[in-house]
């Protein structure tokens, strides 16, 4: 019940965005902009409740942003895909609850429908001090990327060791 | 055992809140001053004790006493800190501040959207639980 909620007011934002600002560059900047605002909040909420202690590499952060997803949106996703600098991988949700509903008319071609979830997660990991780029790679709305798989992915691509500010 | 007063500074050092129970002695220094004057102590600590420290890596600073008071530290992940000065006789009160944060700074104002994070804090609801956890304190005395 709470999963269809959530997907639906979500929808609901998407298409006010939409309607706000037509543009789907800008649209997905701006799910981008709410999504990093939720993130920087998120980020505390987490480390209150696990309390985890510094990850010493990008693999336990990776395993940290497991468990998180696990706890906030109940859906496990898979890490993979790691660059030679083990400073990058993607994460790959089997099921998505926010896109439980939605099938993208081909107009909206250019749009990210996740772009939330990935400013969720620079938001949150730019409070710790890791300064990354969140992007999605595949996303199975968009059929015209040719994705048969129900999967959507996500890319850290730099990795900023405790920077301190 | 008295609570003196307790600061709250932002990632950035900005100040975002201040509280004051007990203070004897006014410092003559604008809010914004004495604000900067505390973080970068509390800077130059943090990087002594870490560079200091016997086992490369930890090395938290927590609390520094002088004659006339004790002054408890202690910063988030996040880069939050939380400042607590407290007369001599009180414990290391670390795990307190910690609770500070987890159960009132994040319930009240971490997750209140409608509180910005890089100004000061503006929340009655927050100054409620904040005044009432410190009274509830063993070591707080009117």
């Amino acid at each position: 019940m709470e999963g269809e909620l959530l997907a639906l007011t979500y929808g609901a934002v998407v298409a006010r965005v939409l309607k706000d600002y037509e543009r789907t560059d800008e649209v997905n900047a701006q799910l981008d902009k709410m999504g990093y605002n939720v993130g920087v909040r998120l980020i505390d909420d987490f480390l209150a409740k696990n309390r985890h202690g510094r990850c010493k590499n990008m693999h336990e952060t990776a395993e940290a942003i497991q468990s998180a997803f696990k706890q906030y949106i109940n859906v496990q996703p898979q890490v993979g895909k790691w660059n030679d600098a083990q400073n990058s991988f993607s994460l790959t949700l089997d099921t998505n609850p926010l896109t439980s509903f939605v099938e993208l008319p081909a107009e909206l071609g250019g749009l990210c429908y996740c772009q939330f979830i990935c400013g969720i997660l620079r938001g949150a990991l730019e409070m710790i001090q890791l300064e990354t780029k969140v992007q999605i790679v595949a996303d199975n709305l968009r059929i015209n990327l040719g994705q048969s798989e129900g999967i959507v992915c996500y890319r850290n691509t730099s990795f900023f060791h405790q920077k301190a500010r | 055992m008295v609570v003196y007063n307790l600061y709250i500074l932002g990632k950035n050092g900005q100040s975002l809140f201040y509280r004051e129970w007990l203070r004897e002695q006014s410092s003559n220094l604008s809010r914004d001053e004495e604000d900067k004057l505390m973080v970068g102590l509390l800077f130059s600590l943090s990087n002594f004790a870490k560079k200091m420290s016997s086992s490369p890596g930890t090395g938290v600073f927590k609390s520094f006493n002088t004659s006339k008071y004790k002054l408890h530290y202690w910063e988030s992940p996040t880069g939050i800190k939380l400042v607590l000065n407290t007369s001599t006789d009180v414990e290391p009160c670390h795990d307190h501040l910690s609770t500070l944060y987890h159960h009132i700074f994040i319930q009240t104002v971490v997750k209140n959207p409608l509180v910005p994070l890089t100004e000061p804090i503006n929340s009655s609801l927050f100054v409620t639980k904040l005044d009432a956890f410190i009274k509830q304190q063993t070591f707080f005395q009117d």
